[in-house]
């Protein structure tokens, strides 16, 4: 029960903004430094080391920037809604703005695997668009986002807003299966998974190696670029308190 | 620069790198600039509810006491 108690303690430090605007500061430069070193060697390995395809000849290159970003839409995705429902149970202010901090760079990850998926699409597919169930359901979540920020900008008080919000990004969570099944369940144009397919993967490792590095690469870009959008919502919400005021202060 | 010429797949793949680039640079630059215009405007309030201008009305100062 102590042990309990103090990793209860220990959340609730974490989430005092004062604590965590430090912190994260502390970090920030770390993150970021860490994904422009992962960055670039994946962009080394993906455009210069791995060979190339048999059957897509150079175009399969795209995969390094598509899937990363497509695989960051949907888990971005999941921590507005893990957030949104923690909000909701224990109004934590930090969770709020974890969440509606997140929906910008997920709409951005979404809209990203949208182009290059229709780039990659046109010397493939000779088409840059069709309305298969992958292409749609991913669409979708690109609206979901749209919603998420245009109804927290619609409500005045920024806490009912957040509310608001939560509870829409829980109900939108049933798109997430839909996409990632979708090319499973249907019969669309859009290949099958190359990489989740853990007993027999279909792809190279000279390949897959750039792609697990980009993957981590924008994983470490969203937390960095996560923690300054937060650190900015915390200073607008908490403009009037004495932290704030302490801060700006001791930086001018 | 071999290494870089994906011959007819040049257009499609660097379109690609090209617009992660800027959506990435994008994220980064917003908030950026969204951080700058509110340490001003939160600076300035402070400097004004100080040294008690008529800039500001009474309403905010109240808040602030």
């Amino acid at each position: 029960m102590r042990l309990l108690a103090s990793i209860t303690r220990l959340y609730h430090q974490f989430a005092s903004p004062p604590y965590f605007y430090r912190l994260s500061g502390l970090w920030l430069p770390y993150i970021m430094g860490l994904f422009a070193l992962l960055f670039v060697a994946g962009l080394y390995g993906g455009l210069i080391l791995a060979p190339v395809d048999y059957e897509q000849g150079e175009a399969y290159r795209i995969i390094y920037v598509h899937v990363p970003a497509a695989w960051m839409s949907l888990f971005i995705y999941m921590v507005m809604a893990i957030t949104g429902g923690i909000s909701l149970i224990w109004r934590l202010k930090l969770a709020e703005i974890v969440m509606i901090s997140s929906a910008p760079i997920g709409a951005s990850f979404t809209f990203l695997a949208l182009v290059t998926g229709s780039i990659w699409g046109k010397p493939m597919w000779n088409t840059w668009w069709v309305w298969d169930a992958r292409l749609t359901s991913e669409l979708l979540l690109l609206f979901l986002y749209f919603g998420v920020m245009a109804l927290y900008n619609a409500i005045e008080d920024k806490r009912t807003a957040a509310r608001a919000v939560a509870i829409l990004a829980l109900v939108g969570v049933v798109n997430i299966p839909i996409i990632h099944y979708s090319v499973e369940w249907w019969n669309t144009l859009h290949q099958g998974p190359t990489i989740t397919k853990f007993d027999k993967p279909s792809i190279h490792l000279s390949m897959l190696i750039p792609l697990l590095i980009m993957a981590v690469a924008f994983k470490l870009f969203y937390i960095g670029n996560l923690f300054m959008r937060v650190r900015t919502e915390l200073l607008v919400r908490e403009q009037k308190s004495k932290w704030v005021a302490k801060l700006l202060e001791s930086n001018s | 620069m071999d290494a870089l010429d994906f011959g007819k797949y040049n257009f499609y793949i660097w379109a690609s790198y090209g617009i992660t680039f800027v959506i990435l640079i994008w994220n980064v630059v917003i908030p950026l600039l969204e951080k700058k215009k509110l340490l001003k405007a939160i600076k300035r309030r402070n400097y004004l509810n100080k040294n008690g201008s008529n800039e500001t009305n009474s309403e905010s100062k109240n808040e602030n006491l």
